[in-house]
């Protein structure tokens, strides 16, 4: 068990490192899914990182705005009961934004295991 | 299997979000929404779990800030989706046959002005202004967005913000004073090249007067009917 304050650290990092990532998440999870609505994906991200990974409605819908506003996501609205729901999904222009993401996440990943883990080369 | 909220209890939410300063309708659905369903979560682990404690335990979750911030992004999100919209709608309108069109509209105000002088200056202006006055009257006695309280939806607001806008650079872009600088109180003659800048400044003129009056409303009148139905706006 780490100590309480390296914990403090460590927990701040990964909001950092996730905050960051928020775009390549959605954007992925809304190709998997077709269309997702907010507290979905927030949901989905939880069950994919069994827990780890907690993206806040803060963090979220600020980003789903943004993409929304660049294009990349379009959202329809339909009737849930007595209350209407707000579904995303990516454009086309989305779906070419997530080949490059994707690419780009990969090299990242692949250069930080470089820097952190010279002998995994 | 999830329990719906009730009508009351949905309708409880759209209040304790008007409360927390989300005054626009339309992210008022989005925000209600949100919470609905975290607050049946949240008592289909917890079923003993009243509606008033879900509530605030789901809102719990909301940054110090509460919905501000996000007000704040969608804001900006969609200020800048409405200038990218009509930046594309202003570039449409150079298509066939609006540009034949056009080209004829140029060449009559290349032969006015080279026959002319800056009295036919001042006359342009004249149809620029009174153009555009009594389209912005149009807009905003006759436009549904003036009509059902534009502050009302975050949408319509910047759209509104933006059209405030093209109207400013419309009615501001004075070119003509140039020419009025150089010849305060005389008639003066105009060059080729002058007549070319003044040809073109107009006709681009002409054309977002022709943009803000129609061809911005109908986007506005497609994005309602296609994205924003549910809010009930009568076109």
């Amino acid at each position: 068990m780490l100590p309480k304050n390296l914990r403090y650290i460590f927990t701040n990092m990964n909001k950092k490192l996730l905050r960051g990532s928020l775009e390549t998440i959605v954007i992925k999870l809304l190709s998997d899914n077709q269309e997702m609505y907010g507290y979905e994906i927030t949901q989905k991200v939880k069950e994919l990182t069994d827990d780890d990974f907690k993206i806040t409605e803060g963090a979220l819908y600020p980003t789903l705005h943004k993409l929304e506003g660049k294009g990349i996501l379009e959202c329809s609205t339909r009737s849930i009961g007595n209350r209407f729901r707000k579904y995303y999904s990516l454009t086309e222009a989305g779906q070419s934004e997530l080949v490059i993401m994707l690419q780009d996440m990969e090299d990242y990943i692949k250069n930080m295991q470089l820097i952190l883990n010279p002998r995994l080369s | 299997m999830t329990n719906q909220l009730t009508k009351e209890e949905v309708d409880m939410l759209f209040s304790f979000v008007e409360d927390k300063n989300v005054r626009y309708k339309d992210v008022q659905f989005e925000i209600v929404d949100h919470l609905a369903t975290a607050i049946e979560e949240e008592q289909a682990t917890d079923p003993k779990l009243s509606f008033h404690n879900a509530l605030q335990r789901v809102y719990g979750k909301f940054p110090i800030t509460g919905f501000a911030m996000m007000i704040l992004a969608k804001e900006e999100e969609l200020s800048k989706y409405w200038r990218r919209r009509f930046f594309r709608a202003f570039l449409d309108c150079f298509t066939y046959p609006k540009v034949a069109f056009t080209l004829l509209v140029s060449t009559f105000i290349f032969f006015m002005l080279d026959y002319g002088n800056t009295d036919s200056v001042r006359f342009l202006d004249y149809i620029k202004l009174g153009s555009l006055i009594a389209t912005s009257v149009f807009i905003c006695t006759k436009s549904f967005v003036m009509n059902e309280g534009h502050e009302n939806y975050l949408f319509t607001k910047t759209y509104v913000k933006i059209l405030f806008f093209v109207f400013a650079i419309i009615f501001y872009a004075r070119i003509d004073l140039l020419f009025y600088e150089a010849a305060p109180m005389h008639e003066v003659d105009l060059s080729g090249v002058q007549c070319l800048i003044l040809t073109i400044f107009y006709s681009v003129a002409y054309y977002l007067i022709y943009a803000f009056g129609f061809a911005f409303p109908e986007i506005l009148k497609q994005e309602i009917y296609n994205k924003y139905n549910y809010l009930g706006i009568k076109i």
